[in-house]
């Protein structure tokens, strides 16, 4: 990732196809660092836990 | 006690003693909501000729002696990200299109099946995604939001223009307006009720069900659209029981969890007096109440919006690159920065859920719970303009503060049911969350029936309302 947040953003959202003045590449930006800190907060519920088949939901409880 | 009575157990004797048709019932709901719909905007679209086919022809059923069932005749309005066949689609986006579906929705198959008269289709927040649901508003106070995303259903119940509306829910877009406009909402278990026909804003939280009028009118709404669907893989295969069965059965000898401590907390005053009143009601008609904690909980919006975020923006994918203008603002954000966060990121959101789910069965089986309760919302309708409120001098995004006490039931895929249950000190509806195990909607739906008809919520009025029904 290039240092200045703005610059890196810009070169993801050319990677995904997604350019022009819709895309407000600061506030992208911050909105990415929000969820870097909901990443980390997951991380700290998900430390010590071993989970498995989380991609196949199932709500009955066995 | 016996339960209050439904509206549509109501219709269904007085349609087969004669003392009404179902096209004396649909033109008295068309005329209700030509009637409130300049102010509430309830309907995206009304398909007036169309409803009054299906009611002629629910009246020739009926005449013939052959019954589909309760819902034979009686008017009903469907979420606009819900295809009917002859009908667009437009899920609130500039972005749709005007094209006809050619098919039904699952769940619109079944409620002809079930004799109902589908009058129109309900206003939804853009893409399914926010609770202000615009143009639509709130009928106990029009200058505020009904919630949403299934808004437009929520105020068209609330309003009398139908007994029963369907809805989706994904952070809790059906109970949020439940809440908020004064009507029930039930957002079945995941995997009651097929998805398939149905606008997706993210496949692994997505849920269909209804708001009705009372509890016994959402319990008529869910026997009528559940089941299993080869078309969504993600429906049971479990048999689907009779939804009213204990409807009448009160609470006597169950155990009731009250949950507590974040995300439950904190709520607006009037909401915390509201739901206290009603754990005490539960008390004194024989259910036991103890206070419990689930501090997994506390990861709900963080793995929420984890899973919403990626999941949308795949769905949309096309939408974001070739029309994003078309998406509004916020919208846009979250579907980009859902393209853009890495798959480590979703995929913890996954793992997170799992922990939820498990953490949760862990607390009703080692307190033998029958059913959970909270608030289902921490503050009543917000003013259509405010994008915060305030709980007990915290400041919140309207949207967070709404989705962070019933998104925990998306994520564990319980079935979740709100309940009116008071008003706060502006007059505005107070709603309360009854949660059950999986696939254990009789019991949700019981205790549900058992406040409702001691309290007698559901029977007040908004100021905008028609007797419709």
């Amino acid at each position: 990732m290039d240092d200045r947040p703005d610059s890196a953003v810009s070169k993801l959202l050319e990677q995904h196809g997604l350019e022009g003045p819709a895309f407000d590449v600061a506030a992208i930006a911050e909105g990415l660092a929000a969820s870097r800190r909901d990443g980390r907060e997951l991380d700290r519920l998900l430390e010590d836990r071993d989970v498995e088949y989380a991609t196949i939901f199932e709500p009955e409880w066995r | 006690m016996p339960p209050s009575a439904g509206w549509i157990a109501g219709a269904a004797r007085r349609l087969r003693s004669g003392a009404t048709t179902s096209v004396e019932l649909t033109r008295n709901a068309l005329d209700g909501i030509a009637r409130v719909d300049d102010q509430l905007n309830a309907f995206a679209l009304v398909d007036r000729d169309g409803a009054l086919r299906a009611a002629e022809a629910a009246d020739a059923l009926l005449r013939s002696g052959r019954d589909a069932g309760p819902l034979t005749g009686v008017p009903v309005g469907v979420k606009d990200i819900i295809h009917m066949a002859g009908l667009p689609t437009r899920s609130g986006s500039p972005a749709s299109s005007d094209r006809p579906r050619s098919e039904d929705a699952t769940v619109v198959a079944k409620l002809r099946e079930a004799g109902a008269v589908l009058i129109g289709k309900t206003t939804t927040h853009e893409l399914a995604c926010g609770v202000y649901s615009p143009p639509a508003a709130n009928p106990w106070s029009p200058d505020r939001l009904p919630g949403g995303s299934s808004g437009g259903s929520g105020a068209a119940v609330a309003a009398g223009a139908v007994p029963i509306a369907l809805g989706s829910d994904t952070g809790g877009s059906i109970r949020i307006p439940a809440s908020v406009c004064g009507v029930v909402g039930l957002k079945p278990t995941f995997g009651r009720v097929s998805r398939a026909g149905v606008a997706s804003l993210a496949w692994s939280l997505d849920h269909i069900g209804p708001l009705a009028a009372t509890v016994s009118d959402c319990a008529a709404g869910l026997q009528a659209i559940a089941g299993s669907d080869p078309a969504d893989p993600a429906t049971s295969r479990l048999p689907v029981p009779d939804f009213s069965a204990r409807l009448g059965r009160g609470v006597q000898g169950l155990r009731i969890g009250v949950l507590a401590g974040v995300p439950f907390t904190p709520v607006q005053e009037g909401v915390a007096d509201a739901f206290d009143q009603a754990v005490d009601v539960l008390r004194s008609l024989g259910a036991e109440t103890r206070p419990i904690h689930v501090p997994e909980l506390e990861h709900t919006l963080s793995a929420e919006f984890a899973i919403v975020g990626p999941e949308a923006a795949a769905y949309h994918r096309r939408l974001l690159r070739n029309r994003p203008e078309a998406i509004s603002r916020g919208i846009r954000q979250l579907f980009t920065i859902g393209t853009l966060v890495p798959s480590s990121y979703y995929l913890a959101g996954l793992q997170a859920r799992v922990v939820i789910r498990d953490a949760v069965r862990a607390t009703f089986e080692n307190h033998e719970l029958s059913v959970m309760v909270t608030p289902t919302v921490p503050a009543t309708a917000a003013r259509a303009h405010e994008r915060q409120l305030e709980c007990r001098g915290i400041v919140e995004d309207v949207t967070a503060a709404y989705v962070r006490t019933t998104a925990p039931f998306n994520l564990s895929g319980q079935p979740a049911l709100s309940v009116p249950c008071g008003f706060d000190g502006s007059g505005l509806p107070v709603g309360l969350q009854v949660v059950g195990r999986p696939f254990d909607e009789v019991t949700v739906l019981q205790v549900g029936a058992a406040y409702e008809s001691a309290t007698q919520w559901s029977s007040r009025r908004p100021p905008v309302h028609v007797n419709a029904l």
